[in-house]
Parts: C-alpha cells; structure tokens; sequence
C-alpha cells in the first residue's frame, strides 16, 4: 500500500476528498444561492445582529480590518462592510455616518446588490422610517425536493463505505497472498481468523472515519443526526468488511481483485440510482444488499429521519453482515487448501 | 524416546492428483532427517500438513506427543517453519520483522539482534529487506524460523541459490540447533548436502517414502563400493575400476597394485545421489 500512487491510496484517500472540494465548489462558491457578507462593527451596532438575523444572507464577523479585507479578498465573502462606533447613535442623530464598503471585483454582483438591499432596508428601520418596500430574495432551485448536492453527499460518503470498506481489507488480505507472507503467519500461533480480522479491522476503522470525515466536512453532520449516521455508516463499513473479505479470499492476486471490485461494486453501488434518480420503483433497489444501510443513510441526511425509523434497517444491515461471516469462514479455508 | 515428529500414512490430492500418498516417518529430538526428493515428489506437501498448513486427507501428525492442528497456538508456537520462498515482509527491516513475529510468538522482549549477529546480519539490521540479496533474504528467514528457538525446525531447502560463504553460514546453524536439542526436517535436493549433515534421510518420489536410514547404511546397502587404479602407459595412462566384493576383485586389485606402471589408487564409494537413482529410478535435478 506504500506510495501515493498506490490505488487504495487515490481511491481512499484522493478521490473522496476531491470529490468533496468539487462538491464544495460548484455548489458552496459557484452555485450558492446565499449572498455572503463580512461584518467589521467597531462598536455593537444593532445592525449586525439584523443582519445576522437575516435569513437571505450568511454573515460573518470578522474582527478586524486586516481579517475583514481577507474574507473578501479570498472570495469567503461578497462583500465586507464596516460599521463605525456609535454607528446606530448617529444613524438616529441624521447625521450621515459612512458605510464603508468592501467588494471584490470578481464578486457576484447579484450578491451585492442583495446585500445592499437588506443593509439599506435595515437602516431605514434604524432611522425609524417606514422602509418604502420588503426585500424577500427567492430561491429558484431546479426540481422538487433535496438539491442535487444534498442527494450526492450520502453518494460520496456511500463511494468511500463501498469502495474502502471493501477494498482495504480484500487489497491487505491479497497482499499477504501474493507476497506469501499469509503462509509465515499461519505457521504461528495466529490463527487464520485472527489474520482476516486484523484485515477487516482496519479497513472497517478506516472506512467509518473516512465516512465521518465527509459527512462532517461536507456539513451533513449535526448532533440531531449524529447517532443514526454513526450507526449505520458503522452497520455499513461492518457489511463492506466482511465482502471484503469474500473478495480477498477468492481473488489469487490484484490483477484479479481490481476486475472484481470494478465489476461488482457497480452491482453493490446499485441502489444509489434510486436516490439519484427519480422513477425507479423501491423494490429494485431493496434487491441488493447495500439498500439496507444505503437507504437509512440517505433517510437521515435528505429527510432527518430518527433512529426509531431506521432501527429495522439497521438490524437487517448487521444480520447481513453476520451471515457474511459464514462464507467468510468457509472460503478462507478452501483458500489455505489451495 | 518420544518422537518429536512422528507422521503416520499421511495422504494428500490436489483434486484427482495424489500429491502424498501413504507417508510414515518420525524424527527424533536433536535429530536431523533430510528428506530428499526432486521437485513434485510431494515434499512441500507433507511439510504443509506437517506444519498445520494442510490438512491431510488421511493419516495423523504428532508433534511432541500431541496431534497437530492448526487451531492450537501452543503447539504452533513450539515449531519453526524457513520456507523455500522468500515470505517476507520487505518493507520492513530485519529488526522489524523478527520483532513482529517475536510479538506474535507472544516474545515480549526478543533478542533480535543476537539472532540476527547468527546469521550475520546485525550490521544490517535496520535496512529495509527491499534490499536485501537473495542470500541475505534467506539468512533472514532462517532467524526468523529459530525467533522462537523451535522444539522441531522445519527447513524447506534452506540453501538452495544461495553463496557458498550463506549456504555454510546456514549448515552451521542447523547443526547447532540440533545440537540444542531440536528435531530439524531438512527439504533438499541437493545430496551432498543432506550426507553432510543428516542423521538419516529419506527418499520421496512420487508422493512415498522409498528408503529411509542413515546415509552411509543406505550407501552400504544400494551402493557399489569399487577401487580406482591409474596405470602409466605407454602412450599415457589408462584407468581400471574393480567392484569389490569378491575374491576375483581382490586377486586383480593385487596384480594390479603390484605393477610396475602403477601410479595411483583410490577406493571410491557410492554416493546418495547414485543410490537415489538406484531406489527410485528418478534423478534428482530442477
């Protein structure tokens, strides 16, 4: 598994995390519907919190000017605005303060021009006045339901359950295989199966932080859903492991185990279509044996479903996983007869 | 005395084909019994079900009085196995890799080091195996099998490839182990090997044991002895070989020494490879 080229490595590590920084990008920067705005207030206006309070816009304070040319400058914000002490004081006094503004050429104009928008409509509430209209800034996402990137994310976390949970036990186990070295553990005290479950372990630890790690970066990760998700990334990695396993101890060698994985994780991998696309009956799905921790992991992320909703899911997920064992068994000792 | 090993009608097919077929021997503690035969005879074979590796479709295996499984880490962690292929992990270092198998020996303080000063190696102990030649890689195996100072030691043609400087490196510590008390199954087909220092040997051909004794007994027993005398001639030499073992051979042997043209005489004896040939009717090569 040495070296950055190594498979495991672009497929466990590389491939996910790029796909999240695409993720990130086309939706979060390019595609983000929320104008971003960077507040520097010298004093405590009542403005910021307006503004915090704004439902049409993300704000962020920064606390100094240094910080607040930086958000910009670097595209974490459309626009910057500094607030000067006494801000609200002399807003109400009339006498005129300046607005400092801050913009990034390249920024979104539509951006800005919402932001100024609700800045003003803000101020006039300040002053006392009756603002002359109401700014609502509307949405237009394509569609019905969850967005696109929130029905890629549990595919992105899937890809990392599906392809590393299987492929780092399966890539050890032929590794052992093809160097020989299977053959010097088993002439020790290690037993066969505690060999298979060093394999397993690792690659079940590696896959549920891997999972953990999208699901917290791509922000899909909350104290209301963390236990669920825990759970059934857990049931999941634990199913994934023992394929694994079955792969590793079918595959004489990696040549053999790259055409397995390729092949049949699309057949794993199925029933992601049916989040992904609309149409498709639910029985389709229900015939592979990855909708048992698929479908609570989409359940969660896109509906907010509670543990109560997917416990049978879940309990199916990890009987799957039990019975895996038995051929886990069966074919690593018709793999040592050979 | 207990054997340390003690095989009894070991059977074994690789689906229709009868890789051991019937095999019953034992070995001794402090003994060592080369077990020879060329490639295919079913030596690795019976060193698999020997070890644990292969379970035998007939037959039983004891060692050290009890029956071998390979579920039963204590008698596992009583042998040690130097495999013909090099199972190592080359991304390690030597020390490192003594020291993951002393952990699984459950060796909470291995001496690597002094082992690997056995073999050697000490001063490379800590460069990657990657690197290593094919001799060093084979000295590495060998402390790798005595990392648990074996009660049986099976070594599956431990010398084979290897330097001359290796391979004697090698034969002095499976003297030694034996020496310690170890029961050692040497895997050759190198013959001069096996006479130089097994106890006894056996000979597999096609899957059976087809003699086993000591090398001189089985070289008494299948070998001819002969007498080799160099005559000047002349036009330059000429050379007479007499068997012996009759009266005629002695009569000649005198004529013969009491010559004038005498100039050189040898008795020679049979080797283990010639009494292979004799018992088997295969030779012994690659």
């Amino acid at each position: 598994m040495s070296g950055f080229r190594s498979p495991v490595v672009i497929w466990l590590i590389i491939m996910p995390f790029a796909i999240t920084l695409l993720l990130q990008l086309v939706f979060t920067t390019l595609l983000s519907p929320r104008p971003r705005l960077a507040v520097l207030d010298m004093g405590s206006s009542t403005v910021t919190e307006e503004l915090r309070l704004a439902e049409e816009l993300d704000m962020t304070v920064a606390g100094t000017g240094q910080e607040l040319s930086e958000l910009v400058e670097f595209g974490a914000a459309d626009m910057g605005v500094t607030l000067q002490e006494d801000f609200d004081s002399l807003v109400r006094s009339g006498s005129r303060p300046a607005l400092e503004l801050t913009v990034r050429p390249a920024g979104a104009p539509s951006s800005r021009a919402i932001i100024l928008l609700i800045i003003m409509d803000i101020l006039r509430q300040l002053d006392g006045s009756v603002p002359p209209l109401e700014v609502r800034v509307e949405t237009r996402m394509s569609g019905e339901g969850p967005s696109l990137r929130a029905r890629l994310v549990p595919a992105v976390v899937l890809m990392v359950l599906i392809v590393a949970g299987i492929f780092v036990p399966s890539f050890l186990l032929i590794g052992e295989k093809e160097k020989g070295t299977i053959t010097a553990l088993l002439v020790t005290p290690a037993r066969l199966s505690e060999v298979l479950a060093s394999k397993a372990v690792l690659g079940f630890l590696l896959t549920v932080g891997l999972c953990m790690a999208m699901l917290a970066l791509n922000g899909a990760l909350s104290h209301n859903n963390g236990l669920p998700l825990i759970l059934t990334v857990v049931a999941g990695a634990l199913v994934c492991s023992c394929v694994g396993l079955i792969y590793g101890c079918l595959a004489p060698d990696a040549k053999t185990l790259y055409t397995m994985v390729k092949s049949l994780n699309i057949l794993l991998a199925g029933p992601i279509a049916f989040y992904l696309v609309s149409g498709i009956p639910r029985w389709v799905a229900m015939v592979f044996p990855t909708y048992w921790f698929i479908d609570p992991l989409y359940r969660i992320t896109l509906e907010g479903a509670g543990l109560n909703s997917i416990a049978g899911s879940l309990a199916a997920t990890l009987l799957l996983g039990m019975a895996l064992l038995f051929p886990v068994r069966l074919l690593s000792r018709r793999m040592l007869g050979h | 005395m207990q054997p340390a090993l003690l095989a009894e009608d070991l059977c074994y097919s690789y689906g229709s084909v009868r890789a051991v077929d019937g095999i019953s021997f034992h070995v001794d503690p402090g003994e060592i019994l080369g077990f020879l035969g060329p490639n295919g005879a079913g030596k690795s074979t019976t060193i698999k079900m020997l070890t644990g590796q292969l379970e035998p479709d007939s037959g039983k295996v004891t060692l050290l009085g009890k029956s071998m499984s390979r579920d039963d880490p204590e008698l596992q962690a009583r042998i040690g196995v130097c495999f013909e292929e090099k199972n190592l992990y080359i991304n390690m270092t030597a020390r490192e890799n003594l020291d993951f198998f002393a952990g699984l020996f459950g060796i909470r303080h291995p001496d690597t080091l002094n082992l690997l000063e056995k073999v050697g190696l000490a001063d490379r102990a800590d460069e990657r195996v990657s690197r290593y030649s094919k001799g060093l890689k084979q000295r590495l195996m060998m402390a790798r099998a005595l990392i648990n100072a074996p009660d049986i030691l099976f070594l599956d043609e431990p010398t084979d490839g290897l330097d001359p400087v290796s391979s004697r490196t090698l034969r002095g510590i499976i003297r030694e182990q034996a020496r310690r008390g170890a029961a050692v199954l040497l895997t050759t087909h190198d013959m001069w090997e096996a006479d130089e220092l097994s106890d006894r040997v056996a000979f597999i051909s096609e899957g059976s044991i087809h003699a086993i004794d000591t090398p001189d007994a089985l070289k008494i027993r299948y070998g001819s002895r002969s007498v080799r005398i160099r005559l000047s001639t002349a036009g330059g030499t000429r050379e007479e070989v007499v068997p012996l073992g009759s009266t005629e051979a002695a009569e000649r042997i005198s004529l013969l020494a009491a010559s004038p043209d005498l100039m050189t005489i040898h008795t020679e004896e049979a080797t283990l490879e010639a009494v292979f040939i004799e018992i088997t009717g295969k030779e012994l090569g690659i």
